[in-house]
């Protein structure tokens, strides 16, 4: 029994790690596409060993320990964040019934990891006594907090139109409509939310690297680095995982009918956070950075009077329509 | 058994919230004391609260403890003289109070835990009740007691009025951005020819 | 769509607070968009929503005096409507309304220039109002909240000055403790009994079965220890001076005169109605309470030199005299009490007026009892306002603060108290010392300095006369005062 809980976990974590070596890959092929050069082409064929060779790179390197942090904390802060961004795939379902936690709170749960994630950031900020560390934290820490709270009122919308908090049955809910459909002002925000959330561009304050030489993580090299570097990119997939399913109908197919179908329901998941992937990337690419500001006020002018006025929108119209899930 | 064990994380990471000489570490303290607390009330099966619980105090409270702490450049002073001088007669109330509690809960409170209860008989009535944590909650809060609720969110309003009251500063002389002039800006009303 | 009806009747008995409810937000959103209008230039519109506040609180009264319906339990046993609370609502209400009319040069003079202090005034009072009509645990610790919230920030209004922002959070440190102290003793009785109405306890109380007796006597400890930081009694007083003196005069005066009112009735209602069978224990921590605040005010009060400091020591004592009659948990004890509650207010109204015509600018050195030996030459019309509204605080007999005190002998008597009330007869004699001292400060010393006084304005000198006829009127005529008081006392059982 034990064994098979730990199997069933492993496979979880190794695929997405797996997913997460290839995402850096693409980002590095994608983006250099975009620029027209070739990217990483030689190692394995067309480079596709490459992630592998990086990985053991900086395995083997050695770890500075700077000699005024806060020894303790440096070391958990990569940890606590690798760890977080693996903690949060418990309840996602990759098909129906594939998943390792059925949990009636998915949502929330989601929330309450991606919350816990500020502190791996803050610690490793703090702990390394450094400026530059310690600035690009606290940017962070302010970011994420702030985009969190529009992130829940979308979440809420989204828990109105299926009637729970579990992502299989809110998956389940979209089996007419995504919902993407009906709340596509909510999809766009919510994956620009998820963009700042990542702290990933045009939201990259944190390690603005013209300015703050690369943030919170300056101070940490080989393992640390790499740890911090998984937890980022893991979550980055945790975050394009959840808008599939909020908005995109998790692993439903397109449209039920024969040449949809044939592609099983976990490989449909699987497209649709590969889009997400793609869109990320393309991001970075193409869009410069927001001043803090111009991020502050987006987040708490726009974002958030925007996502509860649409949430008390959609719940008059559940209300006075009769639409109301059970 | 995990219950006990978290209880007794949380009372000395609670006694560390006090005592050490850190402020930031006690802040992080302060998190370990919020996340065992939900955690032991994710056991008792009040899933919503304790995950309300890590959103709330873990995800926001703390975090801007944490920054108010981390910013303000506290110096790491040692506290134990008058901490010794506090000690005897703090400790004599305490324990006082401690006996005191102690003895009425042990009247009163402790045949009443589950821990005792939940190998003698199955309650089938909470079996038969299928309603989750939230949808109870939510069926008590949005009807029998909605005034509750609305008078809850007055007292956040006068929260959020006292403190834009007490720290802003407004001036007609800070510089704002409008990003609309910006947009709207064009080359046909920009650019005059100055005779 | 289905509309339901359950709560048609409940909500036409809850309009008065609905009302105010709505005000606040109504004139609270008026406030953010016209202070910050680019258009108009960003108008100071302090005066604007001054005059909409006291329409607003006539308008308020009004609702609450014609109440159509006399006795109801309401939101499923939540909240109360009585001549309790109609009685405590409206005196809430006028008090604030005077209060008002009092301060309002001040605050215009002191450059309080944010709209949001008459908001957060509002926002009090309707706190205040829940707190008196609660019929629930739950719904008194709301209420108690947000009164206490509006209070910490009213506290620290003038927030350049130092002595407001430390008397702020003074106040809000030991106000979280002491709401800490009460949600504890809450979270006991639900604990133990299972639920949080009152009529729900004093059913459980009275039992005699019920298991939980001892639980429910640390439950009460820590409730009185609570209650008594909110009204600034003997062994929980500290922040009173130094909350009274740093924070704006107008704020001091309206902590000083309105809340006391509102929590007392809350409190009577727990202590007299719900947890009546555990007088035994109450009574006594309050009789020590009571006694200690007279004792410890009156012959502090003597050292004090500002003038602040020493009414605030004054106001201990006066907590005291209305904790007594309380602790005797009888009928002619609670009406005694709240006889006292309402000439309380109305005699502190001169009193804190004329600490507002002393407060001449901002500085606070101009705070000394000293400072009143201008007045008869300044003011003499003042000047025996004054001596006269101190006199009638001392219960000096042609004024209505004789009738307040003795009743409330009386009723240490009837209930066989005769050491207390000797004691309390002789620490009164101390107290009218210093009454009288300031008195004498008035009339008999020469001051070598010039003094300033705030030139009395019209609404001012309004609520000053009026106050001043009522404590004459009293006195001669005090039926009124004992028909509400009765009412209200006999509202608690």
């Amino acid at each position: 029994m034990l064994v098979l809980t730990i199997l069933k976990i492993l496979s979880v974590v190794v695929i997405v790690l797996i997913g997460v070596a290839y995402f850096t890959l693409a980002e590095r092929k994608i983006m250099g596409t975009i620029q027209r050069r070739k990217g990483p082409n030689v190692v394995g064929f067309q480079g596709l060993l490459q992630p592998l060779a990086d990985g053991l790179k900086l395995f083997v390197k050695e770890s500075i320990l700077p000699s005024n942090a806060n020894k303790t904390l440096f070391i958990l802060a990569p940890m606590l964040t690798f760890g977080l961004s693996l903690i949060g795939w418990v309840v996602i379902p990759f098909g129906e019934s594939l998943v390792l936690a059925d949990i009636n709170v998915g949502i929330l749960y989601l929330l309450a990891v991606s919350a816990l994630g500020v502190y791996g950031i803050i610690l490793a900020g703090w702990s390394s006594n450094s400026k530059y560390a310690f600035l690009g934290a606290l940017r962070s820490a302010a970011q994420m907090v702030s985009y969190e709270v529009s992130i829940g009122f979308i979440l809420i919308t989204v828990v109105l139109c299926s009637g729970s908090f579990n992502l299989s049955s809110i998956v389940l809910a979209q089996e007419k409509v995504w919902f993407c459909v009906p709340h596509l002002p909510m999809f766009v925000l919510f994956f620009i939310s998820a963009l700042a959330e990542t702290n990933r561009h045009p939201f990259d304050l944190p390690e603005a690297e013209a300015e703050l030489v690369s943030g919170y993580n300056v101070e940490y090299s080989a393992m640390g680095f790499a740890l911090f570097f998984l937890g980022e990119y893991a979550n980055m997939l945790l975050m394009s995982a959840l808008t599939a399913i909020l908005f995109l109908g998790g692993w439903l197919p397109l449209l039920d009918i024969f040449p949809f179908t044939i592609i099983p329901n976990s490989v449909w998941f699987g497209l649709k956070i590969g889009g997400f992937v793609v869109l990320f990337i393309v991001m970075r690419a193409c869009l410069p950075r927001f001043r803090y500001d111009q991020l502050m006020s987006l987040g708490w002018k726009v974002f958030l009077p925007f996502s509860l006025g649409w949430l008390i929108l959609t719940a008059s119209v559940l209300m006075s329509f009769n639409w109301l899930p059970n | 058994m995990l219950f006990l064990l978290l209880s007794i994380v949380l009372i000395i990471s609670a006694i560390l919230v006090i005592s050490a000489q850190n402020p930031v570490h006690s802040v992080f303290f302060l998190v370990l004391v919020f996340l065992t607390s939900a955690f032991s009330l994710f056991l008792l099966e009040i899933e919503f609260v304790s995950l309300l619980f890590v959103l709330v105090y873990v995800g926001a409270i703390a975090v801007l403890f944490l920054f108010v702490v981390m910013m303000l450049d506290i110096k790491v002073t040692k506290q134990e003289k008058d901490f010794m001088i506090y000690l005897p007669m703090g400790s004599f109330l305490g324990l006082i109070f401690f006996l005191e509690i102690f003895l009425t809960l042990q009247e009163n409170f402790v045949p009443f835990l589950p821990l005792s209860g939940r190998e003698l008989y199955i309650n089938w009535l909470n079996c038969i009740d299928s309603l989750t944590n939230i949808k109870v909650l939510g069926q008590l809060l949005y009807t029998y007691y909605f005034p509750f609720f609305l008078i809850a969110g007055i007292v956040l309003l006068v929260a959020m009025v006292g403190a834009i009251v007490l720290t802003l500063n407004f001036t007609q002389k800070a510089k704002h951005q409008f990003v609309f002039r910006q947009i709207l800006r064009e080359k046909k009303n920009s650019i005059y020819l100055i005779k | 769509m289905n509309f339901s009806f359950l709560f048609a009747n409940d909500i036409k008995i809850f309009f008065p607070e609905i009302f105010l409810s709505l005000a606040i937000l109504i004139v609270l959103i008026y406030g953010v968009l016209l202070a910050t209008s680019l258009t108009y230039n960003y108008p100071l519109i302090s005066k604007n929503i001054y005059k909409l506040v006291l329409f607003i609180l006539f308008l308020t009264s009004l609702l609450t005096m014609y109440n159509p319906i006399d006795y109801a339990l309401i939101f499923q046993k939540t909240f109360v409507h009585d001549d309790l609370t109609r009685v405590a609502k409206l005196f809430v209400l006028g008090s604030s309304f005077a209060c008002l009319l009092l301060f309002q040069s001040y605050i215009e003079n002191s450059q309080i220039n944010n709209y949001e202090y008459f908001l957060l005034i509002l926002f009090s009072i309707f706190g205040l109002n829940l707190l008196v009509s609660s019929y629930d645990l739950i719904s008194a610790y709301l209420a108690i909240e947000l009164q206490a919230l509006s209070f910490y920030v009213l506290a620290s209004f003038q927030r350049q000055s130092v002595f407001s922002t430390e008397a702020g959070l003074k106040y809000f440190i030991l106000g979280a403790f002491s709401s800490g102290l009460l949600l504890y003793a809450f979270s006991l009785i639900y604990g133990v009994t299972g639920t949080t109405n009152l009529i729900n306890i004093k059913n459980f109380c009275l039992d005699p079965y019920f298991e939980g007796a001892t639980i429910i006597q640390i439950a009460l400890i820590f409730l009185i220890a609570g209650f008594l930081f909110k009204i600034a009694a003997f062994p929980f007083h500290m922040w009173t001076p130094d909350v009274y003196e740093g924070s704006p005069t107008s704020t001091t005066i309206f902590f000083a005169i309105v809340p006391k009112i509102a929590i007392m009735s809350f409190f009577v209602r727990l202590c007299s109605f719900s947890f009546s069978s555990f007088d035994g224990i109450w009574g006594e921590i309050l009789l020590f309470s009571a006694l200690g605040s007279i004792i410890y005010s009156a012959f502090v009060a003597i050292k004090q030199n500002s003038l602040k400091r020493l009414l605030a020591y004054s106001g201990i004592g006066h907590v005291g005299f209305i904790l007594l009659p309380l602790s005797t948990n009888t009928l002619d004890g609670l009406q005694a009490m709240f006889f006292y509650l309402l000439v309380y207010m109305i005699t502190s109204l001169p009193v804190w007026g004329l600490l507002l015509v002393c407060m001449k600018g901002k500085k606070n050195s101009q705070n000394s009892v000293s400072i009143l030996g201008g007045l008869p030459t300044s003011s003499p019309i003042l000047a025996i306002l004054a001596s006269l509204a101190f006199f009638s605080l001392a219960g000096i007999p042609p004024l209505v603060g004789f009738y307040s005190k003795i009743f409330i002998f009386f009723s240490a008597i009837k209930s066989s108290l005769y050491l207390v009330a000797f004691v309390v007869l002789a620490i009164s004699v101390v107290s009218t010392y210093y009454y009288i001292s300031i008195v004498k400060t008035i009339y008999f010393e020469k001051n070598k300095n010039w003094i300033f006084y705030e030139p009395v304005t019209k609404e001012k000198s309004i609520v000053l006369a009026v106050s001043l006829i009522l404590l004459f009127f009293f006195f001669f005529n005090p039926n009124l005062l004992l028909l509400l008081s009765q009412q209200m006392a006999l509202s608690v059982f």
